[in-house]
């Protein structure tokens, strides 16, 4: 048995580190830990304090999604004085929150995931010629998925942003990867494993064409995310409001925060989501999965053939609060559940529902401490977010200094990741699980599927006629859920189109309101109240949940989805998704577990909620630790 | 010539957001000519790009680990500021700058100068408050921004200037 270390791992927000024990006969990865820095104390710093401010210090604790974090904590504030928000801050808090979706998945793809599938190096052995030619076969090929998008406003018929299929392009692009290559200081494109048999897989033409649009996409991306600098008022850090949104309205002041002039920007931004989507996005995508599939890769689903979870997105029209349920009834995303044993096929998956009682439920879901850093009266037992108590309690590694770990232990506390239970029990979060969750309630008939739900359950079906195996088959796997997060960029661009005819018709109806402040007044509240915030973040289920007493925060508590990936082991047993996956994901070179990295980067692992607060000292840029088969495991 | 001075770190974690303070006093304190961007840049990660794009001198001010005692003050220029992004980590932060400095290498935007000024943080503790040895040299991080400006030839306003002009004409 081997131990391998990889510390940090890169290509991610924050700090992670994971530790493998690999069979070195047959590659297989008998178990895998995964240590993460996710260092929470937002609780610390709101309690006190004025619940209306709460969403600018929540939005703090990540750069990267911060609007999600605004947005999980305004629901959660107006879930607790009961506030129902105006029509036009619903539609344009949507349109904010596809737009995030689009983006960070499309970047996620293509600059923190894609060298994990191609190399540069391979890129330099390809035809521009064949490239060119290739990259027509593919629009050809794959196209048809872009034709789900239904256009509301019907009025982009022609793509602004179309891939070049011209070999002059991709020559350019091979000449720049060329000389990065020359230099011999790799840079972005150092520490990797080059060398891996994996990047073998494909012609070097995919290579090429996928490399040349990861440059590409620098340019697009910043484009994709201007509805949020618009409705927002700037970015990083958009402005929310509890009650609503800050931007007023007009079509007359032209100075107004929301006018023709900024509308029209916005559309434009959203036609090019759509394309760079449609286009780029999916087609590379598929070229990419179908070739890795037909090799063989199936693997890697991991904790998502088990288990998944999901909250429900995108609210058609304003609810009544979210523990009341009415949040739930509303939503057009009807990834709301869990859901058990997909892999066994959809008819056998066990489907559980997750509607707004079940989030104030003490029972439903929980945290534990057993094995992260931190104290529990009762560390046997999980607590409910309302109950929630941080107190850090850090033991050290099993081999090595508190401040230079050699092997963590995993019989003990490993990690700063808390461990998020529902019913006790681990689930995995994010793109996969929403459309696991969602695919199974259709199928099942679960639910009256909205027309999102809908064109979920289409791509699905495209995906795999393409693949020609069944949904439970590729779904749960390393390249389904870097799939699933493709195909839900594209539902994110389709219901920033459907939302923004929605806010047009309003504002053409007369209805300019933005806010709704009856209740901003603190004597108008309950001397106490209980909230509960939830969304859909880019990397999975967030929740927040607040007690409010005299009108001041008594406590707050946010359940990211990375700990739901990425927490440690549960007083159970039971291990997170990211340490299920890499046992599901054999590795071929002991000392290049590229298959393990690759499975990380799947679910676009998040820490950038927290620091090196206690670990900062002497680490390299990737440290492998390889431990010898003579000190066995 | 557009020049960005750009605050980065977290807020929530004390000295971690000393960068951010930096440039919500530079606001209050001075007014700069067009041209000149103040930015909290927060724990961006790589939509930092977006905002280098034309920019051609780029000051950087964050919290650095660099083993001189809490509050001791950083300056690197030139090669030294190479040595930050890509050697050692010395900022609390993982991701953003580094990342974003070589993908803006890459695409040909990387800013002409850049200068990264900071200081050893005393507290990474979870608060909004910075630590007594920050605070004790604060005031010195904000004259060594101002001075680097100066040297770029950027003419900076004390506001207090200003309203002392206003009201004594």
């Amino acid at each position: 048995m081997a131990r391998i270390v990889v510390d940090p791992v890169t290509r991610i927000e924050g700090h992670l580190r994971i530790e493998i024990i690999v069979d070195e006969k047959t590659g297989k990865v008998v178990d895998a830990l995964s240590s993460g820095t996710m260092w929470r104390g937002i609780e610390l710093i709101l309690r006190g304090r004025d619940p209306r401010d709460a969403w600018a210090f929540a939005q703090r604790i990540c750069g990267v999604c911060t609007s999600i974090h605004a947005l999980a904590s305004v629901r959660c504030i107006e879930d607790a004085l009961e506030i129902q928000i105006p029509k036009n801050a619903n539609y344009i808090r949507n349109i904010m929150y596809g737009s995030l979706q689009a983006h960070d998945h499309l970047v996620h793809f293509y600059h923190l995931h894609a060298l994990d599938w191609v190399s540069p190096l391979e890129a330099l052995k390809a035809d521009p010629v064949q490239t060119a030619i290739l990259q027509n076969q593919l629009l050809e090929k794959y196209g048809v998925i872009g034709e789900l998008i239904p256009d509301p406003l019907g009025r982009r018929a022609y793509p602004k942003k179309f891939p070049k299929a011209s070999p002059g392009y991709f020559r350019a692009f091979q000449e720049k990867i060329k000389k990065v290559v020359e230099s011999g200081q790799l840079g972005i494109f150092a520490a990797h494993w080059w060398d891996h048999p994996d990047y073998k897989l494909l012609p070097p033409e995919v290579h090429l064409m996928a490399v040349a649009h990861y440059l590409n996409m620098l340019d697009v991306q910043r484009e994709l995310f201007i509805p949020q600098v618009v409705f927002g008022g700037k970015n990083p850090h958009p402005h929310y409001l509890v009650g609503g949104m800050t931007c007023s309205i007009s079509f007359n002041d032209m100075n107004a925060p929301v006018n023709a002039e900024r509308l029209a920007v916005v559309e434009d931004s959203i036609y090019t989501q759509v394309e760079a989507v449609n286009l780029f996005y999916l087609v590379d995508l598929l070229a990419i999965g179908h070739i890795y599939v037909q090799k063989g890769q199936v693997y890697g689903g991991g904790l998502a053939k088990k288990r998944v979870l999901g909250y429900g997105e995108f609210p058609d029209e304003p609810y009544k609060g979210i523990k009341t349920g009415d949040y739930h009834s509303k939503i057009l995303f009807h990834c709301n559940g869990v859901v058990e044993d997909f892999a066994e096929g959809v008819e056998k998956a066990k489907y559980y529902t997750l509607i707004g009682k079940d989030f104030a439920d003490s029972n439903v879901i929980q945290e534990f401490v057993a094995h992260s850093w931190y104290k529990y009266p009762d560390e046997t037992k999980g607590l409910h977010p309302w109950d929630g108590i941080t107190e850090p309690h850090y033991t050290g590694p099993k081999e090595g200094t508190k401040t230079n770990w050699k092997y963590l232990d995993e019989k003990g506390k490993y990690s700063w990741i808390k461990s998020p239970r529902w019913k006790g029990k681990p689930c995995e979060v994010g793109p996969l699980a929403r459309y696991i969750v969602t695919y199974t309630a259709v199928k099942q008939g679960h639910i009256k599927p909205s027309w999102m739900d809908e064109m979920v359950v289409r791509q699905i079906e495209i995906v795999s006629k393409v693949l020609d195996l069944p949904p439970h088959v590729w779904l749960p796997t390393t390249v389904g859920r870097t799939a699933a997060r493709g195909l839900e960029a594209q539902i994110g661009a389709a219901a920033n189109l459907y939302f923004l005819k929605k806010l047009y018709d309003n504002i053409k109806a007369g209805d300019t309101s933005v806010a709704s402040m009856e209740k901003w007044d603190p004597s108008t509240w309950p001397k106490e109240a209980k909230g509960i915030g939830i969304t859909e973040a880019p990397r999975g289920s967030l929740g927040h949940w607040v007690i409010i007493k005299d009108g001041k925060i008594a406590n707050y508590q946010c359940v990211v989805p990375t700990t739901w990936n990425g927490g440690a082991r549960d007083p159970m047993g039971g291990q997170c998704a990211f340490e299920e996956c890499m046992k599901d994901s054999p590795v071929k070179v002991i000392d290049k577990p590229l298959e393990a990295i690759r499975g990380i980067h799947s679910f676009d692992p998040c820490l950038a909620c927290a620091t090196h607060v206690y670990d900062t000292e002497g680490k390299e840029v990737v440290e492998v630790k390889v431990q010898g088969s003579q000190v066995c495991y | 010539m557009k020049v960005l001075v750009l605050g980065v770190g977290n807020l929530l974690l004390s000295d971690e957001g000393l960068g951010v303070r930096v440039v919500e006093e530079l606001k209050k304190r001075y007014s700069f000519p067009k041209g000149v961007e103040l930015m909290d840049g927060g724990t961006l990660g790589i939509d930092l790009l977006y905002f280098m794009e034309d920019v051609e001198k780029l000051l950087i001010i964050d919290a650095i680990f660099g083993g001189k005692p809490p509050g001791s003050l950083y300056k690197f220029k030139g090669d030294e500021a190479l040595v930050y992004f890509k050697g050692k980590k010395l900022s609390a932060h993982d991701i953003g700058i580094q990342e974003v400095l070589a993908l803006a290498e890459l695409t040909e935007k990387l800013p002409k100068e850049v200068v990264v000024l900071g200081m050893e943080p005393e507290s990474l503790e979870i608060s909004l408050e910075l630590s007594p040895s920050i605070k004790k040299n604060f005031n010195r991080l904000l004259e060594e921004v101002i001075e680097q400006l100066k040297e770029w030839g950027i003419k900076v306003e004390d506001e207090r200037d200003k309203h002392y002009r206003a009201s004594n004409p």
